[in-house]
């Protein structure tokens, strides 16, 4: 790692954004080529492609791609033999340049490691460039499932699920790749880039509801129950009519999506941390089926509307793709009684919410389409309304029956306040109803049903507020929860102003989720929007004074409570050819800047990377919608 | 029974049907009949322990302890019942087959009902299991190097609608070893293929249309950049999860065909695997090697609007059957008609035109139970598919787990008349460029017709079915003829017109899949009674005044089956079919006078609904239950077969005992 020194004082300037060639290229690529090619395009980018380890072979068959300024579209060749290609006829102008080969990462030219960046490559008019592109071998999982009974267990779906810098897992398996056991129970999974994954195993069984099961004792003891009732062996009917019952099985048991090292809780999933070219196998586990409970409650304060509760549940961990075995039944629902239960727990942490729509508001009939790995339901939810009720109570389940849960339905609660523009030159919007505010879980909201259960966070939708004519908006009858605030402006005044703050109670809703308890509504928000955005830029040079490229410039705010992953307080941005970086919309603050020879998308925004930071960082001030120049100089 | 859905919108696109909520049973005094049995594996005949074993009553959950898991031993016990005659057992277990009561094979056979009397205890449900063959080996290409990330399918020989054809079989990719393993196959003889298609897309062709995207949808979402070679000024060369091939060596573009074990192009010169229940065989390699392609160009003679986004399939000799995913090449046609396929590999070839492609498909497992990933799945969509859809249905005369699965594409965002126009053209290709193929698009034959409604008046009333599938069933099911049907498959249910489109040249069957009680009575053509005889669209290309009967009439043959000791024979299979030899062959993939059906644990069977005429019918052992689909099977039968006359609207009652048909 290298660390910085400040050259140069910060002050304000006008200096334009500039950015890099690289980004407009890759638009371009879609645009329709022209087939004929110029006199003038004479210029060769040629070269080898090497393995990225030690030994470093040729590659074959590796495909490496072009674009960029003077090409309409992107160009391929195939390497031979020896990892030679030839990329000819080309005109002058800067060139990005990738390469790839399946259960390789994918490489760029320029890339400081494996799956980071690449820089472009500047070609003259004719010009021959020769040069050398690594590619480093993708990272395997493998292993073997197998049953409570120690058998493989064939056809079942496994993921590599990567964890992502955010942190936020509700979607992990939206991007995972999956594979299906074989007949001998293996998995391999490859193609894999650097990280920290956790593998997953979705067994699927035909039905729902729990699985009742037996002991070899219990199916003697019910056996010989029968022949004596029955009177002997096979099939007879009793001389003596209305026998008692038998007892049923004891327990009722599902196949739940299970977390290596053979786990239902993603809690307990273990982390593997992956580097290029590992091979990890061995990832083996177990997929038994797990003890199902039950869970009993009663709705209070819904009056004489107990009919017209409605009751979703959603398990903590990432949001697992549709399996109806495995999933809550809800087996009595509020009506008759404030009673409801369900059936068909497995281990883990559940958010159980009951929502009461007391307003007249049209129902759109559930509909559950079909979409490509999995279902989602559209329709079904009344929009949130000041006068809807809802009660919420997490709990943890772990094979044991729980009774008694309490679900008390409270107002929802209301987000009011207003917006304001900031602007010495530009004119605020006349018409403010224009501007529309979305308040959404972190992940978004989802919704499975199945058999009358609702699984998932469908009562978190807010429908979007307009703010009214005189700048004050209130958002209602939301249902406890955490949430992300957005606004939304039409086009013509999005291009002008842009949101800045979000203030309640002395924090800003842009830089932590807000989390709404059932304590009363929220009001005195202030929103400002203004017309300015903020602009860090300067050029990184090395201690000869020459222009540092292949550094990553890292710019963070000095307050350590904003180091939370995707903050907008955290910046990363690699420098052009010379050496210029411009960092835009920074929020108002202090913040220090770093460069660094590496980058890790994976871990950067973590405290501990940055706390090593701060020492060798130069402090800067930015102030609202202020452009601020920074040119910083590499020592080593 | 035939089950059919439609999906439309995005590729692998499926539709979750949900069992409804759990059947609580209520009456007065508390139900006590019982069932218990053992579930064992039908190879080895051992008990498996930890099997998941359901309970159903018509089709519903019974109770809330419908699913229990197998003993140690295997065994399950399902108690409290209540008395009632259509109880079903079926069973899942990891690495089997789904299995069900009365089921005797590795079948998709619904298996035997089980009745029960007030506190009566069934005490012997054996329900057995079949473990599903596998085979596996290694993708190399001509330097023995393993190639990483491409498809291998297996391509299955079946006989279905009483002829053998080519099934599309599960596939997988090779993994970062070359290596592949499928399994999930039920036995039979297979061939195993890297496919490698050549997809040309014309050069002017934005990333967004070569990804199937309109222009709207690209600008809100990121479009996926297909790697494409510049192999041609007008035509790009787009690779897919099939072979890279070596650079152009001398000018010349290279390109690997696709390939059969051991090392053919050809799957006239492949090897097929014959695989038993359970079997696995390792080390079926492929070997691939590059050959010189070349360039077809041709021009597509039709009208204008017939040429929007039109694709064209080369499709290697032998592969004709074969849908989406068996091409050498495929291509777009330009809006003046003319195409290119770049990099032909040399060999015989049929260049198909056509909006809807057809073939046989069989998957992996069992489906309920095994869940296969469907992101896997083949076939990839070709480029430029702008919308595609596709149906598949389950087929009475094939065996378990085949299926028919159209595939269509839209044009110009728009679905159309899947088999309107086609056109089709065979050339060899060796090595050298071929132009100026032709290809004349034709127009499909058309039927009109209508439905007449004829209730009987000895039967209590039913309501007119809702709906009335008409459809064209080619003899033999070949599915380059397509399954030409009622538009939309819904007709209005206020007319009684129907309107076929799409009929090729070739013989089919005009059959209607009612829900019983109705049935088809008479089909006639100008007069003539067609009700048991195909009809031949080669020479005629519009049929009208077509009268299609139907009745809620139908005929009903049942009684006892009895084994060799006497014994109420459970499970046993019985088979009714025609007594004329005509009707044994050339029936079509859904044929009205061939049915089985497993008699109940009491030995009882009924074929009910069913046109009236003069039936053979015979009992078979339940393992025997699909046999009836191999060569002569028919005619061996009928020398054993019990003679049963039966009129519109009568019951027969025939009592059997179980043969063994060798």
């Amino acid at each position: 790692m290298t660390f910085t020194q400040g050259v140069g004082r910060a002050f304000l300037s006008g200096v334009l954004c500039l950015f890099p060639p690289a980004l407009s290229a890759r638009l371009t690529a879609q645009q329709p080529r022209d087939a004929g090619v110029a006199v003038s395009d004479t210029g060769v980018i040629a070269g080898v492609v090497l393995s990225d380890d030690a030994a470093a072979q040729p590659v074959r068959r590796a495909l490496v791609t072009i674009s960029g300024t003077g090409l309409p579209s992107s160009r391929t060749a195939i390497t031979d033999d020896g990892g030679r290609f030839v990329m000819a006829q080309l005109p002058a102008g800067r060139f990005v340049i990738a390469v790839k080969k399946a259960a390789y990462i994918p490489g760029a030219y320029g890339a400081s490691r494996p799956g980071r960046p690449g820089t472009a490559l500047a070609l003259a008019a004719g010009q021959r460039a020769e040069i050398t592109l690594k590619i480093a071998r993708a990272a395997v999982l493998a292993g073997v499932i197998r049953d409570q009974l120690g058998e493989s267990v064939p056809g079942v779906q496994v993921s590599a699920l990567k964890i992502p810098a955010s942190g936020v897992i509700s979607n992990l398996f939206s991007t995972a790749d999956v594979v299906t056991t074989d007949d001998r129970g293996a998995y391999r999974v490859f193609g894999l880039l650097p990280g920290e994954y956790v593998v997953a195993a979705i067994p699927r069984v035909t039905g729902m509801g729990g699985i009742g099961s037996r002991s070899a004792s219990e199916m003697d003891a019910m056996l010989g129950a029968l022949q004596r009732r029955t009177g002997r062996g096979g099939p007879a009917i009793p001389a003596n009519a209305a026998p008692a019952p038998l007892p049923p099985p004891s327990q009722s048991f599902s196949y739940a999506p299970t977390y290596h090292p053979g786990v239902v809780m993603f809690s307990g999933a273990t982390r593997l941390r992956l580097a290029p070219g590992d091979e990890r196998t061995g990832v083996d586990f177990v997929v038994a089926p797990v003890v199902t409970a039950n869970l009993e409650g009663a709705i209070t304060g819904a009056g004489d509307a107990l009919s017209a509760v409605q009751l979703a549940i959603q398990v903590d961990g990432p949001r697992v793709p549709t399996s109806f075995s495995s999933s809550p039944v809800l087996t009595q629902r509020p009506g008759e009684s404030n009673q409801f239960k369900y059936t068909n727990l497995a281990p883990g942490r559940y958010r159980i919410m009951a929502r009461l729509a007391r307003s007249e508001t049209r129902v759109t009939p559930p509909r559950t389409v079909g979409i490509s790995g999995g279902t989602f339901t559209s329709g079904g939810q009344p929009p949130a309304s000041p006068d809807t009720l809802y009660g919420v109570a997490e709990i943890d389940v772990s094979g044991t029956d729980v009774t008694g849960v309490i679900l008390s339905l409270e107002p929802g609660i209301t987000l009011s306040g207003n917006v304001v523009f900031d602007s010495t030159t530009t004119k605020p919007p006349e018409d403010l109803s224009r501007i529309r505010l979305t308040i959404s879980p972190p992940g978004g909201t989802y919704m499975s049903s199945g058999g009358g259960t609702v699984v998932g966070n469908t009562f978190n939708a807010v429908t979007p507020t307009t703010v009214r004519s005189d700048g004050t908006f209130a958002a209602t009858g939301i249902a406890p929860g955490t949430y992300l605030l957005r606004a939304t402006l039409p086009a013509d005044l999005s291009q002008t102003w842009s949101l800045q703050s979000a203030i309640l109670r002395g924090q800003d809703l842009l830089d932590a989720p807000l989390d709404i308890a059932q304590s009363g509504d929220l009001s005195g928000a202030v929103l400002t929007f203004s017309d300015r955005r903020s602009e860090l830029s300067g050029t990184l040079q090395t201690a000869a004074g020459g222009p540092a490229p292949e550094y990553f410039v890292v710019v963070f705010t000095s307050d350590r409570s904003y180091w939370t992953p995707q903050s907008r307080r955290l910046k990363t941005v690699r420098p052009g050819t010379d050496g210029r970086f411009t960092v835009m919309d920074l929020p108002a603050g202090d913040y220090l800047i770093a460069a660094l020879t590496d980058v890790d998308p994976d871990e950067w925004q973590s405290s501990a990377f940055l706390e090593q930071l701060v020492q060798a960082s130069i402090k800067i001030t930015i102030a609202s919608g202020a452009r601020v120049t920074q040119d910083i100089r590499v020592v080593k | 029974m035939l089950a059919r859905l439609l999906r439309l919108g995005m590729f692998g696109a499926f539709l979750v049907v949900l069992p409804h909520g759990p059947g609580v049973q209520n009456s007065q005094a508390p139900p006590t009949a019982a069932i218990s049995g053992v579930v064992v594996d039908g190879t080895t005949n051992a008990p498996i322990a930890g099997a998941v074993v359901s309970l159903t009553k018509g089709r519903e959950q019974v109770g809330p302890q419908s699913r229990q898991l197998t003993d140690g031993k295997g065994r399950y016990a399902f108690i409290n019942l209540p008395a009632g005659e259509n109880y079903a057992l079926t069973a899942n277990k990891f690495g089997y087959f789904d299995g069900a009561y009365g089921r005797e094979a590795a079948s998709n056979a619904p298996g035997g009902q089980l009745s029960l009397a007030d506190g009566q205890w069934v005490g012997n449900a054996r329900i057995v299991l079949w473990r599903p063959a596998a085979l596996g080996g290694t993708v190399i290409d001509e330097r023995g190097e393993p190639i990483v990330n491409v498809y291998v399918r297996v391509i299955a020989q079946r006989r279905v609608a009483g002829a053998t054809h080519l099934v599309a079989g599960p596939s997988t990719l090779t993994d970062d070893r070359g290596r592949y393993r499928i399994s999930g196959l039920r036995p039979g003889r297979f061939f195993v293929s890297v496919p490698s298609v050549q997809w040309s897309v014309p050069a002017s062709m934005t990333a967004a249309a070569i990804a199937g995207m309109s222009e709207q949808l690209a600008a809100t979402r990121e479009v996926p950049v297909e790697t494409a070679l510049d192999l041609s000024a007008s035509t790009r060369l787009v690779l897919g999860n099939f072979p890279v091939p070596p650079p152009p060596s001398d000018g010349r573009a290279m390109a690997y065909s696709i390939a059969f074990h051991p090392a053919a192009t050809a799957i006239g010169d492949a090897t097929a695997i014959e695989l038993k229940d359970g079997e696995e065989r390792d080390s079926v390699d492929v070997r691939l090697d590059p050959v010189p392609g070349a360039h077809v160009s041709g021009k597509v003679q039709g009208p204008q609007e017939a040429l929007v986004n039109l694709i064209l399939r080369l499709v290697p000799a032998g592969l004709e059957e074969l849908g989406l995913g068996s091409e050498g090449a495929t291509t777009i046609v330009a809006n003046d008609g003319t195409f290119v396929f770049l990099n032909v590999p040399a060999g015989a070839y049929t260049i198909d035109v056509m909006r809807g492609f057809s073939e046989f498909v069989e998957r992996a497992g069992s489906g309920s139970a095994m869940e296969t990933n469907r992101s896997q799945e083949f076939p990839p969509r070709p480029p430029g598919t702008i919308g595609s859809g596709w149906s598949s249905e389950t087929l009475p005369s094939g065996p378990a787990g085949t299926s028919y699965m159209t595939r269509s594409t839209s044009a110009g965002g728009r679905f159309i008349n899947a088999t309107a126009l086609t056109g089709r053209t065979t050339l060899t290709v060796s090595g050298r460029d071929v132009s100026d193929v032709a290809v004349v698009l034709r127009a499909a034959g058309t039927m009109h017709g209508r439905i007449v409604v004829e209730p009987d008046p000895r039967q209590k009333s039913a309501p007119r079915p809702q709906y009335l599938p008409i459809r064209a069933e080619p003899v033999n099911g070949d599915p380059r003829l397509g399954l030409p049907r009622v538009e939309g498959q819904t007709t209005n249910p206020d007319s009684d017109a129907f309107e076929i489109f799409g009929l090729q040249a070739g013989r089919y069957w005009l059959r209607s899949n009612l829900p019983a009680p109705w049935v088809v009575k008479s089909i006639a053509m100008n007069g003539k009674d067609m009700t048991n005889t195909p009809f031949d669209a080669s020479s005629t290309e519009s049929f009208t005044g077509v009268v299609v009967t139907i009745t809620n009439g139908g005929a009903t043959i049942n009684g006892a089956i009895a084994d060799s000791q006497g014994q109420p024979a459970a499970g046993a299979a019985v088979l009714l079919f025609p007594v004329e030899p005509a009707g044994w062959m050339d029936f079509g993939l859904s044929p009205t006078r061939i049915k089985t059906t497993s008699a109940s644990n009491t030995g009882a069977f009924e074929f009910s609904a069913r046109p009236a005429g003069d039936y053979y019918v015979i009992a078979l052992p339940a393992r025997d239950i699909d046999a009836w689909q191999g060569p002569d099977f028919f005619k061996r039968a009928s020398a054993r077969a019990t003679r049963v006359t039966v009129g519109w609207g009568e019951t027969k009652t025939v009592d059997l005992r179980v043969m063994e048909i060798k």
